[in-house]
């Protein structure tokens, strides 16, 4: 199916949804592992918008998705690896133990 | 049509609280592959074949297969602690300020764009073809860095 | 010709140190011949210049010295009638004295030293006689300040001097803050600096006649410092610590000279303001004290020092009762006779080392040229024609008379007919008797010491000759008034005075031992030989008042308040860190809070601004 003439506030609400949803799992998750994950809804609620625009504004929209999806593909990568030498020595549980900044 | 779109809605909601949510990492990458598809639904019924298929074959496909790989790598169970009040309020001010947002620019909705693959193409060509250089070198520095972080933490660990 | 006029005031202000540094590496009494020159040099300047003046010339040059926002200061020179007169008085005498000064100072040390100071001095004196707005005038008076302070403890290993010229730099200092309010105070209001347009504002009524009243007086503060007027007067007495020959500059040439010349320069606009009459009754009163102190008193230099004080007390009554002209021709016919006198006891002094005049007798045998010279300048002093004490001294009497006041009025005549008593008390003692033994030690001054006291004595004939024209020059319209009866009530007077001071002192008919014996004589003389103690007055309000109270009101403010805030500044500052480091938590989590929370505030206010 097709969407041709729904108002572009239910997109940006999905859009939204996906924001808070990754806002709240970025604060709230002490596990690094659901912090990628939060990361990437929000990457995604950000794409979903974007193709939205697109819609109205032309394809420069879409070309945008494309590269946030790559470059979010390769932060994933980095991120992972970090996730594997960093959790062999603190646990998956981790940011918390890295306080370096504290006064 | 306002059907098809709320299924798709709640579903993404509903997986995105489930990968949030859920305390066995593996029923998480399930939610979270589940979530990413639907985006792809998405794409697909706004008219973006290409995107969509990217986005299934991306994320779906390779980023969901490098997180059940670190699962498997790590092979530990999460932890779940307490959840923090403040964390849910700031979401909940991050949502109605998105709503806030999304009325303020969403209100005037114009009839879609037919926007062929070609076109896709030559925007791409004539706007962002240049951009694909620096993108290619960060990408290969973001792998390289990668690579080289674990094969000396392997190396360390011997 | 208005370059030369520049130059002779830079000339002697800028080469000052170069006289030191020549002489220091060369011969140290070279500085004589380099200071001679160059003040030799603005004499005759100054005399070609005043010459001009008299043949109807004037010079005018104004630049802007410089500008800030809208405030543009103005530099130049202003010459008519009574700057010139000034002018060339003083450069004259200057000329004069340093030339004097290679005998009396023939033993010193570093002569370079003093003749750099009494060059600097002598500059400084012109550039205020010439200068044509008030900031060239305040800077040039600042100048004559730090001269004399130099000078005055020019023997700084003497505790007494060092002391005196901090007394003179003090009180003087503390006048020409009101001076310089006055300055101020009138750019304010009046918006001009320029001699010539104040008096024109003056003249045309262009100020509130309150603010006018105000800025004049504080201008007249400055005055009663500089010229020791009633009560700034004690630094002038204790100046006498200085070398003699600055005590000739300071009294007769520069430096007291500075306050008269300066109610002169804006004497229109003195005489719309009002405060004419305050000019009256100090210099009144100055006069009165200062014949009084002169009467009793025993050192040589004190006695001129309050004869000088006396004379200047003179021309603010001058001024006071509305002559500008009176005022201004004292001032000329005081220069000469009291510099003449002042280098006369100079003399005496270098070769009798001694200062108590009581102690000498029967100089006349030893030093017959020093005692004649004396004479004159004790005639023209007391009065006697044809000198030129005679005419302005009467002048200033009929002046007094005129203002209408009487108590004026008796200060002006005691003032005048007393300076005949103390004068001849001064000079029967020194010059006549048999000689003691410090007199027979003595012999007569050089001839270059003698040769500038011989053209001072000519000049005082002069000036008392050609006093009419010195007079139209300095006010066109002078109206010199006559009055015999009045000058020979004077002179009757002054006969009774000289004829006690000739019993006394000469017949030595009356014995001043036995009548100190009287309790009321003896008060008296204690009275007036401390100037009715304003001296220990001052002494004790500035130590109870300034030191005591103020200084100390001051370090206690500043120890416990302003220390406080800066302290307590630091303290809050400390504390606050203390409280705020916690938020440093280090925890990744919060950070993000606060990164996602400030986004939304961000856009919060984009909303609110748009």
């Amino acid at each position: 199916m097709k969407f041709t003439q729904e108002p572009m506030l239910w997109f940006l609400l999905v859009s939204v949804s996906l924001l808070a949803i990754g806002v709240y799992g970025l604060l709230s998750r002490k596990s690094i592992l659901k912090m990628i994950i939060s990361i990437e809804i929000i990457v995604n609620g950000a794409n979903v918008g974007l193709t939205a625009f697109a819609t109205q504004h032309g394809a420069d929209g879409i070309i945008l998705a494309f590269f946030a999806i790559a470059l979010a593909a390769l932060e994933v990568a980095v991120g992972l690896t970090l996730l594997i030498i960093l959790a062999r020595k603190y646990g998956i549980t981790f940011p918390e133990k890295i306080n370096n900044l504290r006064w | 049509m306002l059907l098809y779109f709320t299924i798709l809605f709640l579903v993404v909601i509903a997986t995105a609280i489930a990968a949030i949510e859920l305390t066995n990492l593996i029923w998480v990458l399930v939610a979270f592959a589940t979530l990413l598809t639907e985006i792809a639904l998405f794409y697909f019924s706004l008219g973006f074949p290409l995107l969509g298929a990217f986005q299934l074959a991306v994320y779906a496909g390779g980023v969901a297969i490098l997180v059940l790989f670190a699962i498997l790598t790590i092979g530990e169970r999460e932890e779940e602690k307490k959840e923090s009040k403040l964390a849910a309020g700031v979401a909940v001010a991050v949502f109605i300020t998105g709503v806030i947002a999304s009325v303020w620019t969403g209100l005037h909705t114009k009839p879609y764009l037919d926007i062929s693959l070609q076109e896709i193409g030559k925007v791409f060509v004539e706007k962002y073809a240049l951009l694909v250089i620096p993108l290619g070198f960060t990408a290969v520095g973001i792998i390289y860095g990668a690579y080289y972080l674990l094969s000396k933490k392997l190396q360390g660990e011997e | 010709m208005e370059w030369l006029i520049y130059l002779s005031v830079l000339l002697p202000i800028f080469g000052a140190p170069i006289i030191w540094f020549i002489s220091h590496y060369t011969n140290k009494w070279f500085s004589w011949y380099l200071s001679l020159a160059v003040t030799g040099f603005s004499a005759l300047v100054a005399l070609l210049t005043a010459l001009q003046v008299a043949g109807g010339a004037k010079f005018e040059h104004s630049f802007t010295w410089f500008n800030f926002g809208g405030i543009e200061v103005p530099f130049g020179i202003y010459i008519d009638g009574l700057s010139a007169v000034v002018y060339a008085m003083a450069a004259l005498l200057g000329f004069l004295i340093v030339m004097y000064s290679r005998g009396y100072m023939e033993h010193d040390e570093s002569p370079h030293r003093f003749f750099m100071k009494v060059t600097f001095f002598i500059g400084s004196m012109l550039g205020l006689t010439v200068s044509d707005n008030l900031i060239g005038m305040f800077i040039f008076w600042e100048f004559m300040g730090l001269a004399s302070y130099l000078l005055i403890s020019y023997w700084y290993y003497k505790n007494s001097a060092a002391d005196a010229g901090l007394k003179a730099f003090l009180m003087t200092k503390f006048a020409d803050g009101f001076f310089l309010a006055g300055i101020v105070l009138l750019w304010w209001y009046g918006g001009s600096l320029k001699v010539v347009e104040i008096n024109h504002l003056g003249e045309t009524a262009g100020i509130p006649l309150f603010i006018a009243a105000v800025s004049s007086l504080l201008m007249f503060g400055g005055a009663i410092g500089k010229s020791a007027q009633f009560p700034l007067f004690p630094w002038l007495l204790d100046a006498m610590e200085g070398p003699t020959p600055v005590s000739a500059l300071i009294h007769a040439a520069t430096m007291v000279n500075a306050g008269v010349f300066l109610v002169g320069r804006l004497f229109d606009f003195y005489a719309y303001s009002g405060i004419l009459y305050v000019v009256l009754a100090i210099g009144a009163v100055s006069a009165f004290i200062a014949v009084l102190g002169a009467m009793v008193h025993r050192e040589i230099k004190k006695i001129i020092a309050f004869s000088t004080m006396e004379n200047l007390g003179l021309m603010f009554v001058g001024l006071g009762a509305g002559s500008l002209a009176a005022g201004i021709f004292h001032l000329v016919s005081h220069a000469t006779f009291k510099a003449l006198m002042f280098l006369s006891a100079g003399n005496v002094l270098h070769f009798t080392h001694e200062k108590d005049a009581f102690k000498i007798r029967g100089l006349r045998k030893f030093m017959p040229y020093t005692a004649i010279l004396f004479l004159i300048a004790l005639l023209s002093l007391a009065g006697i024609p044809p000198l030129s004490g005679f005419f302005s001294k009467e002048w200033i009497v009929h002046e007094a008379k005129l203002s209408g006041d009487p108590i004026v009025f008796a200060f002006v005549l005691t003032a005048a007919v007393f300076t005949i008593y103390y004068g001849f008390r001064l000079w029967f003692q020194l010059f006549t008797g048999e000689p003691n033994e410090t007199a027979k030690h003595a012999r007569e001054a050089y001839p270059v010491m003698l040769i500038p006291l011989v053209v001072l004595a000519v000049l005082t004939f002069i000036v008392g000759l050609f006093y009419k024209p010195i007079v139209h020059l300095i006010e066109q319209h002078a109206h010199i008034p006559h009055d015999w009866g009045l000058t020979i009530l004077v002179f009757s007077l002054m006969a009774v005075a000289f004829g006690l001071a000739w019993l006394i002192y000469h017949k030595r008919a009356i014995n001043t031992e036995e009548l100190m014996k009287d309790p009321i004589v003896s008060t008296l003389n204690k009275v007036f030989y401390n100037s009715f103690f304003v001296d220990f007055i001052l002494r004790w309000l500035s130590k109870n008042f300034v030191v005591e109270f103020l200084a100390w009101l001051a370090h206690w403010i500043d120890r416990n308040i302003y220390d406080y805030i800066v302290n307590g500044v630091a303290k809050i500052a400390l504390w606050t860190w203390e409280k705020v480091r916690v938020i440093q938590t280090g925890n990744l989590i919060h950070y993000l809070t606060i990164f996602v929370s400030g986004a939304i505030v961000l856009y919060y206010l984009y909303l609110v601004i748009l």
